[in-house]
């Protein structure tokens, strides 16, 4: 636990400190270890040098106090020990006792201490000893030796030596020791600080240098020395060789240097032959100053780079910027304002600065915007359309745009967004909205003379009533009340059949504002023929409607689809007007639900269309029909409303033997609700 | 990259308190004892000193008179009532100038006796071997009969020489012969061990002044009387003037040899020779021999009131005795260590005493010369007086023109 705890502790410390405490460390475990052979070795040692040099000069004393002892002579014993303990000055006393420990002579002087005679008494048959006594407050190593005369003991020599001084002297080693690992530890950590500096600083600049990097500066290191110079280390004067004279970028980075062996390689390929060149290894010696140069390669590759991707991104703004359209850059799922162009600017009034980080809702009607956000939440697609979308400006002028959303899928990109493009389509709704109309009076007139038809018959009816009004009142007969009741009763009908009529045309034929509503399709289907089944009739064109029962509703515009209806009721009438004898004329009109779809068909038995003709229908201005007779529009704009009821159209078609028209529109659901609320204007 | 450097500068501190911490525990752990140099050897009634000279054997002469002049001035102190009340008691022990009993002696007065001071040695070998006990016990040992230059140098807190140098003696001497007499072939005879080596040197250092060196040197053991060989050597050199370190029994004969075999040089004897003894002891032989003297002669009562006072002393102790330079030389070593005592106060100790010695400033003794004592400086005089035999006698000096 602790270890790894100081482990990782350890591998938090900056180099300096690595080293500065790493050398300590070692520094201080040798010193213990000198310390313990210190006391271990050599302070035993020496003590046993002083003892045996004590026991050298007592043995000499015995040689040479023979005789006075026999002769007892005090004084001389006396002078002997004195003259002895003036050479031996480590010894703090010397003195002799005869075999029953009285002292003899001795070399203290101001007084003998007590019992010091007998401190230390030699056995019967010990002729040396030594022994550790206390003389006062001293701690003494007493030597004994016996004097002998033959066998008999004569007199004992008694030599102390003071234990202090040699404890004084072990423990003044010890501190020289200790001084000497002090300063050695101090100059070490002198020296590993030099050392960790040395290596450290490099470094640090180069950290410092990243810490830029990381904060945006580019800059390179400055050149602590002169890297070699490849021209210079090889003698080489090819001055064509693009590594020739450069200065700040070293040779084995170059592309397509060509010396020996390496000729116009790339500097990836070449890298490794490099390594074994001379002028690399001039550098190598020196791995910092190998990564300063690294690292300043490194940073002139990056500095090429970042001026190709600033070009890049400035051409890249450019095309930005120069398209037409509103594009935006949306993050998601915040769906907030990352980037715009000056188009949108220019669209939605506002500055760069209001939008950017701005949620991206802002610029819309707050239905459409939650809408958006989220078919932009959920789908999985990689790109979805808006056909639609109510914006708003700063100043708060609404416009209709259409909006295209692209999640691109870049590699590594960790936050998904949107690249979202809207167009301004105001302008052309409008015009859309001005041919359709024109669509709708162009069927209107083509129907013209049908409706008149239709009206002609009401009319009619109220012609008949007032000629038997009018034969009445001249044959001057009263007619019944019953009957002038059901006369009127007629005459009424009919006005309301006619006026009905006339309401449905007016209101066919009003700019409506289009709504989208629940829509049963049989309804519209209906009211076609309504206004067009007598003139049907009157062209022996049966009508034939096959409508299915309780369908479910779609979304879309009552008169629109009432417009899309006419207007294959009017094709497959004309298709069928040049008819060929004999061949019944039927137009057969089918709904029903299939696959979630409500699907009515339109079929003629007219005179078919071939496969070219067919491919082209729906493309504008394109007619079968004389000139005059058509404006070419009629199929264009049927498709364009299917299609913004997320419906479909499709054609099929026989040559002689007819036409069928087959438009698909999804049953209307709450989730579509949310999902499209208003397709038109 | 942060900056480390407080954490050198701690480790370094701490390291450096640990080292300091070591010292003062070994600091604290020097020997203890060993120099209480308190009030040994005083008591209310009494001041002990201690002395070891030869009282007999064949320098008896020198230590008897030596201590019977310092014992007539101590007893007659004692009997005016000692100092502040105390007696001096003079313990001698007789070491027949011999240095292990002289050793031995001192062990017994410091150890046993526990004497205050050491007063009074006589004799330069015996005296040397002392001078590591005096060192080690810190004892005062003032008045050695002695000159030699071991007791004067290396200097010595603890020793107080009252008389010149044996150097200063030789010096003057050979000043006065080469000079006055211009004489230039000098020998040295002397006593083969300290004392007589240490006049050598001094012959040696006073003639290197002159670009001289001895012309030829012989010598004796201390306590046998063979010069024959040193005398052989001496005459052999033709010297004119023949410097004697040496004791009188010796000497005596060196001369007497010397005048029977015709050899009739200037013989001079440095002090210590103890020129009362050797002028009786030459008789005839003895007419112009040249001794040093350190003190002024006993002859002079009627000039100097403390050598009357010593004459007179000797006469009321010791009535047979004659006084002798010797004797003079103890007398006046008893003076001075009796006013050393006295100035030191009544509660004395070893420093004070020391202290007391140290204040003397060009003291008057009564014998014509002032003592000069100082911390650096413990030769108290200069002084040296020539003497001449002259008909059994030993006559100062005071001109040279009736010389032979």
């Amino acid at each position: 636990m602790g270890l790894t705890k100081i482990g990782t502790s350890f591998e938090n410390l900056s180099i300096r400190q690595k080293v500065l405490y790493s050398t300590i460390v070692m520094f201080l475990l040798l010193g213990t270890l000198s310390s313990v052979a210190y006391w271990l070795i050599f302070i035993p040692t020496f003590v046993d040098q002083i003892q045996q040099h004590g026991k050298q000069v007592a043995y000499s004393l015995v040689a040479r106090s023979g005789p006075h002892i026999l002769t007892r002579n005090q004084p001389e014993l006396t002078f002997m020990l004195f003259q002895k303990k003036r050479i031996e000055t480590d010894l703090s006393y010397i003195f002799i006792t005869d075999p029953e420990n009285r002292i003899l002579a001795h070399t203290f002087i101001n007084a003998v201490p007590d019992g010091i005679s007998m401190a230390h008494p030699l056995g019967k048959n010990e002729d040396e000893g030594i022994q550790l006594i206390h003389v006062g407050e001293n701690s003494i190593y007493d030597q004994a030796v016996a004097i002998k005369e033959g066998l008999k003991t004569i007199g004992i020599v008694h030599i102390g030596m003071d234990k202090q001084p040699v404890d004084a002297l072990t423990t003044k080693i010890g501190l020289i020791l200790l001084a000497v690992m002090i300063v050695i530890v101090i100059l070490a950590s002198l020296l590993s600080n030099l050392v960790a500096t040395y290596i450290s600083n490099p470094l640090s600049k180069l950290v410092q240098a990243m810490n830029d990097l990381c904060v945006g500066v580019i800059e390179r290191l400055p050149e602590t020395s002169d890297s070699p110079k490849c021209w210079e280390v090889l003698k080489c004067h090819r001055k064509d060789c693009p590594a020739y004279g450069k200065r700040d970028l070293a040779c084995w980075f170059v592309d397509g240097t060509l010396c020996h062996g390496t000729a116009m390689s790339s500097a990836a390929d070449k890298l490794g032959k490099c390594y074994q060149c001379k002028v690399y290894r001039k550098l190598t010696n020196n791995e910092i100053k190998q990564l300063s140069s690294s690292f300043n390669q490194f940073i002139l590759t990056l500095q090429l780079k970042t001026r190709e991707i600033k070009a890049s991104e400035e051409k890249y703004q450019l095309l930005f910027n120069y398209d037409p359209n509103s594009s935006f850059l949306i993050d998601m799922p915040h769906g907030r304002v990352l980037d715009l162009n000056d188009p949108a600017l220019a669209m939605y009034g506002y500055e760069k600065q209001d939008l950017i980080g701005a949620p991206f809702v802002r610029l819309f009607h707050e239905d459409d915007g939650i809408s958006f956000l989220k078919k932009a939440r959920e789908t999985d697609e990689a790109y979805f359309f808006m056909p639609v979308v109510r914006a708003v400006t700063k100043e708060g002028r609404s416009f209709v745009v259409e909006l295209h959303a692209r999640s691109p899928k870049f590699q590594d990109s960790g936050m998904p967004f949107l690249i979202v493009s809207t167009v301004d389509i105001t302008e052309r709704l409008d015009q859309e909205a001005q041919l359709i109309q024109a669509g709708k009076m162009a069927i209107l007139g083509e129907m013209a003379t049908g409706i008149a038809h239709e009206l002609n018959q009401p009319l009619s009816v109220i012609r008949m009533g007032a000629d038997f009004f009018l034969k009445m009142i001249s044959r001057r007969e009263r007619a019944s009340d019953e009957d002038v009741a059901t006369v009127c009763r007629n005459i009424s009908a009919q006005v309301e059949r006619a006026s009905t009529i006339i309401d449905h045309l007016r209101d066919f034929g009003r700019r409506a504002r289009p709504e989208l509503k629940e829509v049963d399709i049989n309804q519209p289907i209906r009211d076609v023929f309504g206004l067009v089944g007598e003139q049907l009739k009157l062209r022996e064109i049966v009508v034939d409607l096959d409508l299915g029962e309780g369908l479910p509703p779609i979304m879309a515009d009552h008169n629109r689809l009432e417009q899309i209806f006419l207007n294959l009721v009017s094709n497959a009438r004309d298709a069928m007007d040049t008819k060929v004898t004999g061949k019944e004329k039927r137009l057969t009109i089918k709904s029903c639900t299939k696959g979630g779809h409500v699907i009515a068909s339109v079929t003629d038995t007219g005179k078919g269309m071939p496969k070219q003709v067919l491919e082209k229908i729906f493309e504008p201005f394109y007619t079968t029909k004389e000139i005059g007779k058509g404006t070419g529009l009629g199929l264009s704009i049927t498709y364009n409303l299917v299609t913004k009821f997320n419906g479909s159209i499709k054609a099929a078609s026989e040559p002689g033997e007819g036409t069928t028209f087959t438009l698909s529109f999804p049953i209307h659901s709450e989730e579509a609700i949310h999902g499209k609320s208003l397709v038109d204007r | 990259m942060k900056r480390h450097p407080p954490i050198i500068f701690v480790s370094s501190r701490i390291l450096m308190l640990c080292l300091l911490l070591c010292l003062f525990h070994a600091c604290d752990r020097k020997r203890p004892g060993a120099g209480e140099s308190g009030t040994h050897g005083v008591t209310d009634s009494e001041i002990r000193i201690g002395s070891s000279c030869a009282l007999s054997g064949h320098a008896s002469f020198l230590g008897t008179n030596t201590i019977r002049g310092a014992e007539s001035y101590i007893k007659e102190l004692n009997e005016e009532g000692g100092i502040f009340g105390r007696k001096i008691r003079l313990i001698v022990y007789d070491d027949r100038y011999d240095p292990p009993r002289c050793v031995f002696n001192t062990q017994k007065l410091i150890n046993e006796d526990r004497i205050f001071a050491l007063f009074c040695y006589v004799g330069t070998p015996t005296s040397v071997e002392i001078l590591p006990i005096v060192k080690e016990a810190r004892i005062p040992l003032v008045g050695l009969l002695t000159g030699a230059d071991a007791l004067r140098r290396p200097f010595s807190k603890y020793i107080f020489n009252i008389r010149a140098s044996y150097y200063q003696e030789i010096a003057a001497m050979v000043k006065h012969i080469v000079e006055d007499r211009k004489l230039s072939r000098f020998a040295v005879f002397y006593q083969y061990d300290a004392y007589g080596l240490d006049g050598l040197a001094g012959a040696e250092l006073a003639l290197k002044k002159y670009g001289l060196e001895p012309v030829a040197h012989g010598s004796y053991i201390r306590g046998t009387m063979d010069v024959e060989d040193a005398l052989k050597s001496i005459m052999a050199s033709h010297a004119e003037v023949v410097i004697m370190v040496g004791t009188y029994d010796p000497s005596t004969k060196f001369i007497k040899m010397a005048r029977a075999k015709g050899f009739n040089p200037i013989f001079y004897n440095v002090s210590f020779v103890g020129g009362n003894e050797l002028a009786r002891k030459l008789g005839p032989d003895g007419e112009g021999v040249i001794v040093t003297q350190v003190v002024p002669s006993p002859e002079a009562r009627a000039l100097l009131s403390e050598v009357d006072k010593y004459c007179r002393l000797l006469e009321k102790y010791y009535p047979e005795d004659q006084p002798t330079f010797v004797g003079l030389e103890g007398f006046i070593n008893a003076v001075v260590l009796g006013k050393a005592l006295e100035r030191a106060g009544r509660d004395i100790t070893r420093e004070k005493f020391i202290r007391a010695l140290e204040g003397m400033k060009d003291l008057s003794l009564g014998i014509g010369l002032g003592l000069n004592f100082g911390p650096e400086d413990h030769q108290g005089f200069d002084a040296v007086y020539f003497t001449q035999i002259r008909d059994g006698k030993l006559e100062l000096v005071t001109a040279w023109d009736s010389q032979r």
